[in-house]
C-alpha cells in the first residue's frame, strides 16, 4: 500500500504536542535505579567510594543536566569523557588478578553510566541508562554473598520496576520524544552539537496526530500507578522464589566456581595453632555455624540446657607455644553409615557450617553417621572430621548423631577409642619436662596429696586452679615473653593473664606434667540461641580452646554419666575462668525474639537457602518434599476406603435428621452451611455452565457462519484466487483483510518479471469480492469471465515462475 | 474482534539479557545470579498477564464524521471504556486505520494513535485524532486495534474490532471568479432572446427546507413548523434561466503522469465548485454528468442532497483511458433542459465539431442544437485558472453534520 494520496496534508496542531521535556519524576527514578545498583556494585568490591561518589553523581545531574540544563555534555564531548574512561580502565586493567579485572569491569560501568547522567535524557540515553544498570546488577551478584545485599536487591527491583514502567509510560505517551530545549552555548559545547543528532520519531509524516497528551507525569505521582508497581513487585519477588528453587542445580563441573568476592574466613583450626592467634578471632561476629538438636527418636527439637563445647581439632604435639596435630600424615577416610545400636540418649544434630579455611569441621563428640555425605570424611590419624572437595568454599551441611548429650547437657566424658597415643603424655624436653620445669612444680605442688590413681580428683583439682579469678586474669592482650622463656610457662607463673589458648595449654601441660595423657581441644562454645530458627548461632567470637584428659576405665568416678565404662574416657575441662557451666534456660526459653536474632535467622535462611542453595539441598529441601507430597497425595487419592469414608462422613453430614438434632428448632447451623456450601456450588456451577456454554455457541455459529460463507457459489470466484495462490505459499492471514491479502500479493508479484503484469489481478479479484460480498452486488458474465481470465493467466505466471526456479 | 500476543523488539533484546543472565547462573552456579533471572524474567511473564488484562474487557467506541473535504481538519473521537470491575486498563493504544477504498490512491492508508495511559475500573475515557486528508476518496476507518505493552513494553498483547466505519472526503472546493460569471452571464444573455418565461415563480414543489434569511412568508409551511419548532418553508423545483449542466471528462493516458492526475483532480474540483455555489444559491436545475463505463448523470434542483449526491459522486469519480465522452455527451445532453448552461469540463482539448468522433451528437436533430451551446473548458491547459481557484481551508459547503457513532 501507498501512502503517497495521504501524505500530501501536513500533520496539524503541532503545538498539541510540545513539551518541555522528560518528566523529572522520569529523571529521579531512573537515578534512583542507577545509584541502587552502583551501591550493589560498592558493597561487593566492599568499598564506599563508588556509592557516595554515586551519589553525588545522581544529585548533581539531576539538578544541573535535567532541572536546570545548565550542564549537558554534548554526543561528541560525552564521547570523549567515555574513551579516556575506558582507556583508564584498560590501562589499569592490565596489572590486575583475574578477580581484580572483575571489579575494573564493574567500575567501567559505573564510569559509563556517570558519564551518561550528565548527557541530555534522549530516549537512548534511557536505555543505555536501563542497561548499564542491569548490568551492574548482574556483576555485583558475582561479589556479594551477604543479606544486605539481598535485601538491597529486593529495593532494587522495586525502583528499577517503578524507573521503567514511568519510562515506558512516557515513551508511550509521546509521539516524539522531546527536544532538548535551547539555551546558551557553554564551555562543554566545545567538542560538539549542541544536542543529539535524531531524536526518535513515532512516524516519518504521521497524517494523523493525537490531540493533546495524557498527563503521564500525574499518573507516574498517582497512586493507582503506586499500587500498580507494589503488585508487580511482589509478584516478581514470588515468582523469583519459585524459579529460585525450581531451576535445577547440577552437581559441580570446572566451569562453576564460587562467587569471587566469597573469601575464606580465617579460623584457629589450622594444622598449626600458634598461642595468640585467638586473639583476633574472638572479637570478630562473622557467622561460623549454625546448630540445631532433634531427637533422633522422635524428631522433635531438643532442648539444650547447658553450654555446649563444639570440638574441631585435636592439638597433641607442643614446643614453645606451637601446638600441632597428633599425625603429620593424616589419614582421611571416608565415613560409612553406623547403623548400629549405640545405647543412651541419641541427638541428631544439623549443623551448616559456612566457608572457612579450613576442612576441619565441628560436631559434639561421640558422634555417629547415620545419613550417606560423600563429603563428610574422618581423619583417622588426627580424630577430627573433614569437609573434603569444594565443600569447605560453599556452606556445608551435615547431620551427626551423637550420644554426648543427656537431659540437654553435654556429657563430660567422652568414650576413648583406645589408649592414648604417647604424644598426649610428651612434655617438651622429654618426660622429666626439662623445659617445663617450674611448670612441672606447680603442678605437683597443686595436687600434692591426692593418690596418683585418683587421676579425675587430680584433673579437677587443677582445672580449679586455672580458674581462679584471683590468680588469673582472662584478656586478649598478652604480654610478651622473654626469649627462652616458655610462653606456656611465662603465663603461668608471671604474666598470669591471657585467653583461652594460654589457660588450655597451661592445663594440657601441667595434666602430662603429672601423669594424666592430655590434649587440647580447638572449637567454638556456646553460640547464641536463634528461637525464631530454633538453631544456635555460632560465631567466630565463640572459637574456643578446652582441654580433655584420659581417664581409664577404673578411673572414672561412678557418680558420673558414661555410656561405656569398658573404655577408657576423654575428661573435658575448660581452665578458661568465666567458661563452664552456664546453664541456657533462660537463653532457650521461649521469649520474645530480639532484633538481632530476627536478623540472624533471616542471615541463616538466606546463607542456607539462598547462597548456599545446591543440587543436594534442592533435592533434599525441594524436590524430595514434593515427591513425598505427591506420592502421599496420589496415594490417598487412589485408595477407594479413603473416598468410601469421606463419602459415609458427607453424608452424615448432610444427613437431615442431623441438622434438626433437637427437633423442635427450625434453624441449625450444620444445615445452613451446608444449604450454603450447595447453594454456592450450584450457583457456580451454573454460572460457569452457562458462560461456557455461551461462549462455545458463539464459536460454533461463528464456524458455522465462515463456513457457509465460504460455501456461497457467489464467492467462488475469490475461493478460487485464494486456493491457487495457496498452492505458491501465498495464504491470507487470519488478521488479513481480503483487500489486505490482494495488495500483499499485488507487491509480491510486482517484484517478479513474469508476474508483474498479473500483478493487479488480486485487486481486482478482492474489489469484486467486496462488491459482492458487502455491496450486495451480482457479478455479470461478463465480468466473472474477467475474472476467470485473469486468474488463468496470473496461474500460467505463477507456474512459470515455480518450473523457472 | 481477534486477539493476539506477540514478543516486541524490545522484548526480544530484553530476552537476550535474561539468557545470558541464565547461562552465567546455571553455568556458574552463582544462586544471586539465578535470583537476579528470575527478577528479570519475571516482569517478563507478568507483562504478558498485565498486557492482556489491559486490553480485556475494554470497548473501543469511534466518533467520526460522515463526511469532511479534502484539505480539512477532521477530528475523530475514540472512548475507552473499560468494562473492569476494578482493575485498570493501562498505556492502551488505539490504532485506527484509515484506508482509501475508492479514489484518486485507492490503497493508501495512514494510521492514527492514540495512547490511553491510565483508565480505570468502570470508566470511560475519550481521546482525539485530528489531521487533514489531502485526497478526495471513499475512505474506510477501520478496524480499530487496541493494545497494551503494559508494563514495560516487551510483549504488546492486540485486540483488534473488526467493524468499520466509512468516511467520504469530498473533493477540494474552491472560489469560483469573476470571470467565471461573466462567463454564465455571457453564456445566459446569449441565449435569452431564446426564452420564454413560463409557469409561476415558485416552481413544482420538490420539499421542505429550513427558513433562510428572505424567503417569502407565504412558503412557510406552518403545520411542519409547528411539528418541527421551527419554520419550515416549501423548496419550489424553478425552472429559471440559470440552469446549468456541468459535464466532466474524466479522462487520462494508460500511463498517467503526476501532472495528468493533478489536472483531473483540478476539473474534479472545478466541477465541485461550481456544484457548490450553485447549490448554495439555490433556484436553479443542475446536471451533473461524468465519464465512466457507464455515463454517471446526476440532475435535481440545486439543493444540499443534490450537492451530497454529487460530491459523493466526484469523491469517488475514476479516470480512464478509453474515450467516453460521447456516450456520456449524447446521454447528459438528451436529460439537459433547453434553456440550460451547459459547461464540459475535460481534461484535454475537445473538439465538438468533431463528426466522426461525435457521430450521435451530430446525427440526433435534438442534440445537434446543443453542439454550438456547449461551453468547453480544458483543464490540462491553463482554462480554469481564469475560473476559479483552491482554498486550502476550503469547507464541503454542506451543513456540519454530527459525528456518526461507529465500533
Amino acid at each position: 500500500m501507498s501512502t503517497a494520496a495521504v501524505t500530501i496534508a501536513s500533520a496539524t496542531s503541532p503545538a498539541a504536542i510540545s513539551l518541555a521535556g522528560p518528566p523529572l519524576r522520569l529523571s529521579i527514578s531512573l537515578a534512583l535505579m542507577c545509584l541502587l545498583s552502583t551501591t550493589l556494585l560498592g558493597m561487593g568490591q566492599r568499598d564506599a567510594t563508588l556509592p557516595l561518589l554515586a551519589v553525588v553523581v545522581a544529585a548533581a545531574s539531576l539538578y544541573l543536566t535535567d532541572y536546570r540544563g545548565w550542564l549537558r555534555l554534548s554526543p561528541r564531548a560525552a564521547d570523549v569523557v567515555g574513551v579516556s574512561v575506558y582507556v583508564y580502565a584498560l590501562w589499569d586493567f592490565r596489572s590486575m588478578r583475574s578477580d581484580e579485572q572483575l571489579l575494573a569491569m564493574a567500575s567501567l560501568l559505573v564510569y559509563m553510566q556517570f558519564v551518561l547522567q550528565f548527557q541530555y535524557k534522549s530516549e537512548r540515553t534511557y536505555w543505555l541508562l536501563a542497561l548499564l544498570s542491569i548490568l551492574q546488577a548482574a556483576v555485583s551478584t558475582a561479589l556479594n554473598l551477604q543479606l544486605a545485599f539481598g535485601l538491597l536487591l529486593v529495593a532494587y527491583l522495586f525502583v528499577a520496576l517503578g524507573a521503567m514502567t514511568a519510562f515506558f509510560l512516557y515513551r508511550e505517551a509521546v509521539d516524539e520524544w522531546p527536544a532538548p530545549p535551547h539555551r546558551r552555548r557553554s564551555v562543554l559545547d566545545f567538542l560538539g552539537p549542541r544536542q543529539p543528532a535524531r531524536q526518535r520519531t513515532r512516524a516519518a509524516s504521521p497524517i494523523f496526530r493525537e490531540r493533546g497528551m495524557t498527563n503521564v507525569a500525574g499518573e507516574i505521582a498517582g497512586r493507582p500507578f503506586a499500587h500498580q508497581i507494589l503488585m508487580l513487585s511482589l509478584g516478581t519477588l514470588v515468582l523469583t522464589m519459585v524459579v529460585f528453587v525450581l531451576i535445577p542445580r547440577t552437581p559441580r563441573t570446572p566451569w562453576q566456581q564460587q562467587e569471587t568476592g566469597a573469601g575464606l574466613q580465617r579460623t584457629g583450626l589450622s594444622d598449626n595453632v600458634k598461642l595468640g592467634d585467638f586473639g583476633a578471632l574472638v572479637e570478630d561476629p562473622a557467622s561460623v555455624m549454625r546448630v540445631q538438636f532433634f531427637d533422633y527418636e522422635t524428631g522433635e527439637p531438643y532442648t539444650i540446657r547447658s553450654e555446649l563445647l563444639f570440638r574441631g581439632m585435636l592439638l597433641t604435639h607442643y614446643d614453645d607455644g606451637a601446638w600441632a596435630q597428633p599425625s603429620a600424615e593424616p589419614d582421611p577416610r571416608r565415613l560409612a553409615p553406623y547403623h548400629a545400636p549405640l545405647g543412651g540418649e541419641l541427638v541428631e544434630q544439623h549443623i551448616a557450617i559456612e566457608p572457612l579455611d579450613t576442612e576441619v569441621v565441628c560436631s559434639i563428640y561421640p558422634f555417629r553417621k547415620n545419613q550417606a555425605n560423600s563429603q563428610l570424611w574422618y581423619d583417622f590419624a588426627n580424630h577430627h572430621l573433614l569437609r573434603v572437595g569444594d565443600a569447605q568454599r560453599t556452606t556445608f551441611s551435615y547431620k551427626l548423631v551423637t550420644t554426648g548429650l543427656r537431659n540437654g547437657r553435654q556429657l563430660p566424658l567422652t568414650p576413648a577409642a583406645g589408649r592414648p597415643s604417647a604424644a598426649a603424655s610428651r612434655l617438651p624436653g622429654g618426660r622429666s619436662g626439662e623445659k617445663l620445669s617450674r611448670l612441672r612444680e606447680l603442678a605437683v605442688e597443686i595436687v600434692d596429696g591426692i593418690p596418683v590413681e585418683d587421676a579425675y580428683t587430680r584433673a579437677a583439682e587443677l582445672e580449679k586452679y586455672m580458674q581462679s579469678v584471683e590468680r588469673f586474669s582472662y584478656s586478649l592482650e598478652t604480654d610478651e615473653h622473654p626469649v627462652g622463656v616458655d610462653p606456656t610457662e611465662y603465663f603461668l607463673l608471671e604474666s598470669r593473664r591471657g585467653h583461652c589458648q594460654y589457660f588450655a595449654s597451661a592445663l594440657t601441660l601441667m595434666l602430662r606434667s603429672v601423669g594424666i595423657p592430655a590434649r587440647m581441644v580447638v572449637g567454638y562454645r556456646g553460640g547464641e540461641w536463634n528461637p525464631i530458627g530454633e538453631f544456635f548461632h555460632v560465631r567466630q567470637l565463640h572459637a574456643h580452646a578446652w582441654v580433655e584428659a584420659y581417664l581409664r576405665p577404673e578411673q572414672i568416678p561412678d557418680d558420673l554419666p558414661m555410656v561405656r565404662r569398658d573404655v577408657g574416657a576423654w575428661y573435658r575441662l575448660d581452665p578458661t575462668p568465666g567458661a563452664g557451666q552456664g546453664g541456657l534456660e533462660d537463653e532457650t526459653s521461649s521469649g520474645f525474639p530480639s532484633i538481632q536474632q530476627f536478623v540472624d535467622y533471616l542471615q541463616f535462611i538466606w546463607g542456607h537457602y539462598v547462597v548456599g542453595m545446591d543440587a543436594r539441598r534442592q533435592q533434599d529441601g525441594v524436590y524430595m518434599p514434593v515427591v513425598r507430597a505427591t506420592t502421599e497425595v496420589a496415594s490417598v487419592v487412589g485408595d477407594p476406603q479413603v473416598w468410601i469414608e469421606l463419602g459415609r462422613y458427607l453424608l452424615g453430614v448432610v444427613r437431615p435428621s442431623r441438622w434438626h438434632p433437637a427437633g423442635d428448632r427450625w434453624f441449625h447451623w450444620r444445615g445452613a452451611l451446608v444449604g450454603m456450601l450447595l447453594a454456592a456450588v450450584v450457583f457456580l456451577s451454573v454460572k460457569l455452565g452457562s458462560r461456557w456454554s455461551s461462549r462455545w455457541r458463539a464459536w460454533r455459529a461463528q464456524r458455522k457462519a465462515l463456513r457457509r460463507q465460504l460455501r456461497d457459489p457467489r464467492y467462488a470466484f475469490y475461493r478460487r484466487m485464494e486456493k491457487l495462490l495457496a498452492r505458491h505459499r501465498l495464504r491470507r492471514a487470519e488478521a488479513q483483510t481480503q483487500r489486505e491479502f490482494a495488495d500483499l500479493v499485488a507487491r509480491r508479484l510486482a517484484q517478479s518479471g513474469a508476474t508483474r503484469d498479473f500483478a493487479h489481478v488480486p485487486h481486482r479479484v478482492a474489489t469484486a469480492f467486496y462488491r459482492v460480498r458487502f455491496g450486495d452486488e451480482r457479478l455479470d458474465t461478463t465480468e466473472l469471465q474477467a475474472l476467470e481470465s485473469g486468474l488463468v493467466q496470473l496461474e500460467q505466471a505463477l507456474a512459470t515462475v515455480k518450473n523457472g526456479s | 474482534m481477534r486477539r493476539s500476543t506477540l514478543i516486541c523488539r524490545e522484548g526480544w533484546y530484553y530476552l537476550i539479557v535474561v539468557g545470558f543472565v541464565l547461562a552465567g547462573a546455571l553455568l556458574r552456579e552463582i544462586n544471586l545470579l539465578m535470583v537476579l533471572f528470575g527478577m528479570l524474567i519475571g516482569p517478563f511473564l507478568f507483562s504478558w498477564q498485565l498486557a492482556r488484562l489491559s486490553v480485556r474487557d475494554v470497548k473501543v467506541t469511534r466518533r467520526a464524521p460522515r463526511q469532511a473535504a479534502a484539505g480539512q481538519t477532521i477530528s475523530i473521537d475514540v472512548e475507552l471504556a473499560n468494562n473492569k470491575r476494578k482493575a485498570g486498563s493501562w498505556a492502551v493504544v488505539v490504532e485506527d486505520v484509515v484506508y482509501q477504498e475508492a479514489g484518486p490512491e485507492p490503497g493508501s492508508t495512514s494510521t492514527a494513535r492514540l495512547c490511553f495511559s491510565h483508565v480505570a475500573g468502570k470508566q470511560k475515557l475519550t481521546r482525539s485524532y485530528e489531521g487533514r486528508l489531502a485526497s478526495r476518496g471513499r475512505y474506510r476507518l477501520g478496524p480499530l486495534t487496541a493494545s497494551s505493552r503494559f508494563p514495560l513494553g516487551l510483549l504488546r498483547h492486540c485486540v483488534r474490532v473488526d467493524e468499520t466505519s466509512t468516511l467520504i472526503v469530498y473533493p477540494r472546493i474552491g472560489h469560483l471568479t469573476r470571470r467565471w460569471n461573466s462567463l454564465r452571464q455571457e453564456a445566459y444573455h446569449g441565449s435569452r432572446q431564446m426564452q420564454r418565461r413560463r409557469g409561476l415563480v415558485e416552481g413544482d414543489f420538490h420539499g421542505l427546507r429550513d427558513w433562510r434569511s428572505g424567503d417569502a412568508t407565504r412558503w412557510i409551511h406552518w403545520r411542519t413548523s409547528a411539528r418541527q419548532g421551527e419554520l419550515m418553508v416549501r423548496e419550489f423545483e424553478q425552472h429559471r434561466e440559470e440552469d446549468l449542466a456541468v459535464l466532466l471528462d474524466l479522462w487520462q493516458p494508460a500511463s498517467p503522469t503526476p501532472h495528468h492526475k493533478q489536472t483531473i483532480e483540478n476539473a474534479i474540483s472545478f466541477a465541485a465548485t461550481i456544484l457548490s455555489e450553485q447549490c448554495r444559491r439555490g433556484g436553479s436545475h443542475l446536471l451533473l454528468a461524468r465519464t465512466a463505463h457507464k455515463p454517471v448523470i446526476s440532475t435535481g434542483s440545486a439543493s444540499l442532497a443534490l450537492l451530497e449526491v454529487a460530491l459523493e459522486g466526484l469523491a469517488t469519480a475514476e479516470a480512464f483511458d478509453q474515450d467516453h465522452l460521447p456516450a456520456m455527451l449524447t446521454a447528459a445532453l438528451a436529460k439537459v433542459r433547453p434553456r440550460a448552461s451547459v459547461v464540459l469540463v475535460s481534461t484535454r482539448a475537445v473538439d465538438l465539431s468533431d463528426t466522426e468522433r461525435f457521430v450521435e451528437l451530430w446525427q440526433d436533430p435534438r442534440l445537434r442544437r446543443w453542439a454550438g451551446r456547449v461551453i468547453c473548458l480544458d483543464a490540462s491547459s491553463s482554462d480554469l485558472d481564469a475560473f476559479f481557484r483552491l482554498d486550502q481551508n476550503a469547507t464541503t459547503g454542506l451543513r456540519d453534520l454530527s459525528p456518526a457513532e461507529t465500533h
